[in-house]
């Protein structure tokens, strides 16, 4: 009696193990891709219309410009709308850029070198604000470990550039939020392993069912006390775009 | 009919055709600008040291647009170097309506064909200052077409008239993208209605890239009581310091004939009568260096290969805060070369004639 009571708890135990061992085990098979696959299915903007403010900072001075964005896949429309810099417009199609010079109301096709400069002065590039990519495109990733960021669970997720593909950090570090799929924090790096610039989440919002941030800042780890801070005052998903919009006319 | 019957009728125009539908967008209209200062040191061979305070007053009215319709209007109010006494001109005062297939445009306007190098020979207006730091020259009382034929390629037909009927000049611009070059190909008749009509400019600019630099040229061919032509070649390039600073670097060589040098730059690179036969060669380069992301400093020079004569244009430029700018500019003009003195700076680029320095501050609203 007693050895079938033994047998049958051990029985019992083993199924639990097995159920417990299976949640887990699941858990344990996300893979990196699959991670970076569900964070691009909520980031990745198709199209979108942004109103914007950028703060750049460094000491105790502050510089503001707002801007309104609109983007579609690989091309951008910017125009800032601050007293300093109203009516400067850039429009990105593909890796060409052309500026509008409000003044003398000229169009000016800017050498590829500077997508990779700061936009307006800040800490985000050209590309960094202009471009909405697919990670999973243009990446490989590693899952690295798992933490707690801004008291969210994450994956620790290393993306190294693929080769032959054009990207503006070779090595990224992620941290993604497991149950909404965001970018919280990224650490972006030089190809020689040099630490460029660690931009972090301060506020999201869930628009039309996606998580997104909506105030952030990029930190250049290159120079001392300088950071720029983006904030979305308002923004639209895939709103109807005129397909004159990305169109050099549309500086006009 | 002189200017100021043209821009009174254009207001009177624009306030009649208009005056409804500014009602019902009034409350939309917002209005800005930027205020001016600044104070000029100099010194010069023949009139010695001077300095000229001076001041300007951008501001424009915001008027939102309705029905593919868009009204500009922006004037500047300024200091007049010459008598001192204070002056205005509009900047700004014209009507753009977009129709399907074209863009028309009536009014004053800027008019400006720049694709990026620092001397345009083949702009529509050729009496801009140098470097662009004078705009004036571009407004104009004009009418423009413009016909997109896809979203990089469009025709441009301009008809002004800077100051009289009998100086119209009408231009044909044309501009597209081959690969990832953009390419413009330009003609202006001066003086079309003139007895004697003026001179012809025929033009071709290109601008792209060849691996880490950006390339760029134009080529510009002068019809008047002889034939000419200029030539442009230019690049630039950006080095990052391991601070991430920035350096960006800017060359161009010009080979142009004397009398379109002296419509860009005015005397600045002609110090005295060159010979008309023969093309100017010029050499200009830019050099700003980011020292943050509020300042910057900047050093511009024009080199003339014929006479020795040269400009060096240092600026030093500080965003005090969202609104406000610092702006320190030195200027030296070094006129014909001197070949006595071999030991000195003078021996290459000449006799010192000019310098300047210039602070200033503006203000946005």
């Amino acid at each position: 009696m007693i050895a079938r009571k033994k047998v049958c708890f051990i029985v019992v135990m083993v199924f639990f193990c097995l159920v417990y061992l299976t949640i887990v085990g699941f858990g344990e098979q996300i893979t990196a891709e699959e991670i970076m696959k569900r964070r691009d299915e909520n980031e990745y903007i198709h199209s979108a219309y942004v109103e914007a403010v950028m703060i750049i900072s460094k000491g105790g001075r502050k510089v503001e410009k707002t801007m309104v964005m609109y983007s579609r896949e690989k091309d951008a429309l910017v125009e800032f709308t601050n007293p300093a810099d109203r009516g400067t417009k850039f429009l990105k199609r593909g890796d060409n850029l052309w500026m509008f010079f409000p003044d003398a109301e000229d169009i000016v096709k800017i050498s590829g070198h500077m997508l990779e400069q700061g936009l307006m002065g800040s800490d985000f590039s050209y590309q960094d604000m202009m471009e909405s990519d697919k990670l999973t495109e243009l990446y490989t990733f590693t899952l690295l470990e798992e933490d707690i960021f801004l008291d969210r669970p994450c994956y620790i997720l290393e993306a190294i550039a693929l080769p032959g593909q054009k990207v503006s950090y070779y090595r990224r570090v992620a941290w993604i939020d497991q149950e909404r799929f965001i970018g919280l924090k990224e650490e972006l790096y030089a190809e020689s392993g040099r630490l460029l610039k660690v931009s972090e989440v301060q506020e999201v919002k869930e628009i039309e069912g996606r998580w997104l941030p909506v105030k952030s800042f990029m930190e250049n780890k290159l120079r001392k006390d300088t950071y720029t801070q983006f904030i979305i005052n308002k923004i639209k998903l895939n709103p109807e775009l005129d397909e004159r919009m990305f169109s050099l006319q549309s500086l006009r | 009919m002189n200017k100021y019957h043209l821009l009174v009728g254009f207001s009177l125009i624009f306030i009649i055709v208009f005056f409804f539908n500014f009602l019902a967008l009034a409350s939309d209209i917002t209005f800005g600008g930027q205020l001016n200062v600044s104070l000029t040191g100099f010194y010069d061979n023949q009139s010695g040291f001077g300095y000229l305070p001076q001041a300007n007053l951008d501001l424009e009215l915001f008027l939102p647009p309705w029905d593919n319709n868009e009204i500009r209007v922006a004037g500047s109010l300024y200091t007049d170097i010459v008598n001192g006494q204070l002056d205005f001109f509009w900047k700004r005062l014209y009507w753009k309506h977009r129709f399907d297939d074209f863009h028309l445009t009536i009014g004053r306007q800027p008019i400006s064909w720049s694709f990026g190098s620092l001397l345009n020979p083949v702009d529509y207006s050729l009496g801009a200052v140098a470097l662009e730091r004078d705009y004036s020259t571009k407004f104009q009382n004009a009418i423009e077409i413009y016909y997109p034929v896809n979203w990089h390629t469009g025709l441009s037909l301009v008809a002004s008239s800077p100051d009289s009927l009998e100086n119209t000049k009408i231009g044909l611009r044309g501009r597209t993208l081959i690969n990832d070059f953009d390419i413009t190909a330009q003609f202006v008749q001066e003086q079309v209605i003139a007895v004697k009509p003026g001179q012809q400019r025929f033009g071709i600019t290109a601008k792209g890239d060849i691996g880490k630099f950006g390339v760029y040229g134009a080529l510009g061919y002068y019809r008047d009581e002889k034939k000419s032509f200029s030539l442009l070649v230019g690049a630039d390039y950006s080095y990052f310091f391991p601070s991430a600073n920035r350096l960006y670097l800017q060359a161009e060589y010009l080979n142009i004939p004397p009398e379109v040098l002296s419509q860009i730059t005015g005397s600045l690179m002609i110090r005295q009568p060159e010979s008309q036969d023969k093309n100017v060669h010029l050499l200009t380069g830019n050099i700003s260096y980011q020292i943050d992301e509020f300042s910057s400093i900047g050093l511009t020079s024009l080199y003339n290969f014929n006479n020795g004569s040269a400009l060096f244009m240092s600026n030093y430029t500080n965003h005090l805060s969202t609104i406000t700018t610092l702006e320190i500019q030195v200027g030296i003009v070094m006129g014909e070369k001197n070949e006595v003195d071999a030991s000195s700076v003078v021996s290459w680029f000449g006799e010192l004639s000019q310098v300047f320095v210039e602070l200033g501050i503006s203000y946005a609203f």
